[in-house]
């Protein structure tokens, strides 16, 4: 599936221009001129990417940032700016940013820097994805041990033998090694960005 | 419950001794050392530190050569990066090293622990740095400590 990425920026042609480099480079690509127009696209599509200017449509930026962070936590948010300062750096940090675009920049970076952004969110989703089956998972082998334990119990009451309940947690625990192997191999993965030369 | 464990890097004793009062006062667990080979020493000796708040120039290797390091040491413990010479090109580095906060001297010591505390608590073995909420956190002012 091609990424999706999202650009925001009040200036025509960086839209144009960027629409038409990524396109051409293998992306799916929306965009939007004004703040609340990128709010709405991101509640009604997933994008692994958004490129927003820091000044678009004379807002703050970074309301735009934290919006797109909150509605769509996988999606990698790319700060652009013409007018880089440290301030607005320290900004990106908090808010959690994959990277800080300086304008004018170089397409080919800037295409290099898109596509690490695009690995973390599908990093961060897969990340997401095991964690949420390993919960699942955990959840399911406690509530067995529980029943094996009442079994064992019952069983013991009676007089039998016990040693170990057919059909319990034997089956469930080599997908949890599994899912465990998976998610570290994700984490390992998660500090490597490729930089975005300015 | 443990206290939460620091770890200061720094070259400056005034900022070091500083830190270790305030942040002790306030009952964090801390340790300091004055360069990065030492921090390094530190991590591989005893690699369980909640949060690592280091400046960037010191002697030898820089603050943000080794926040590469930590991360191989120390996977996920959140960095907090400080600097009298803040400029774009060191705070965006440190944004791609996925640091928790860029602190420019002189700081706010309240706000500067505060910071530390968030960063503690947001930190757990299950917890990657784009974990960390949206919410934005207080902005540093020179009203309560001046280092530089």
């Amino acid at each position: 599936m091609r990424p999706r990425i999202l650009v925001v920026d009040d200036e025509l042609f960086i839209r144009e221009l960027l629409e038409e480099f990524l396109t051409r480079n293998g992306y799916n690509v929306a965009t939007a001129a004004e703040p609340h127009e990128a709010v709405r696209r991101v509640q009604v599509d997933e994008f692994d990417a958004v490129l927003v200017d820091l000044k678009v449509g004379g807002s703050n930026g970074f309301e735009v940032v934290q919006n797109i962070r909150h509605l769509s936590p996988d999606s990698s948010v790319l700060p652009m700016t013409g007018y880089p300062s440290v301030d607005t750096a320290r900004e990106a940090i908090r808010c959690g940013a994959f990277d800080y675009i300086v304008k004018p920049f170089r397409l080919n970076e800037l295409e290099k820097t898109v596509a690490a952004a695009v690995d973390e969110c599908r990093r961060r989703y897969e990340a997401r994805q095991v964690k949420e089956r390993l919960t699942e998972l955990e959840v399911k082998i406690a509530a067995m041990n529980i029943r094996e334990s009442k079994q064992k119990l019952t069983l013991k009451r009676a007089g039998e033998e016990v040693n170990s309940i057919p059909g319990t947690t034997d089956t469930i625990e080599p997908e949890v090694e599994s899912l465990g192997a998976r998610l570290n191999r994700s984490r390992s993965r998660q500090s490597v960005s490729a930089p975005f030369d300015q | 419950m443990t206290n939460t464990r620091v770890l200061i890097v720094d070259d400056e004793l005034l900022i070091r001794d500083l830190l270790y009062d305030f942040f002790t006062s306030r009952e964090l667990d801390v340790t300091t050392c004055n360069d990065t080979h030492d921090a390094l020493q530190m991590l591989e000796e005893s690699p369980r530190f909640d949060v690592i708040l280091t400046d960037i120039r010191m002697e030898g290797e820089d603050g943000l050569s080794l926040v590469d390091k930590i991360r191989d040491v120390s996977p996920g413990v959140p960095v907090v990066i400080m600097t009298g010479y803040p400029s774009v090109e060191t705070a965006v580095e440190a944004l791609r090293k996925r640091v928790y906060d860029y602190v420019i001297k002189p700081f706010n010591i309240n706000r500067l622990y505060n910071t530390i505390v968030a960063a503690a608590a947001e930190f757990s073995p299950d917890q990657g740095k784009n974990d960390k909420p949206s919410e934005v956190s207080t902005e540093y002012a020179s009203e309560n400590f001046s280092s530089r």
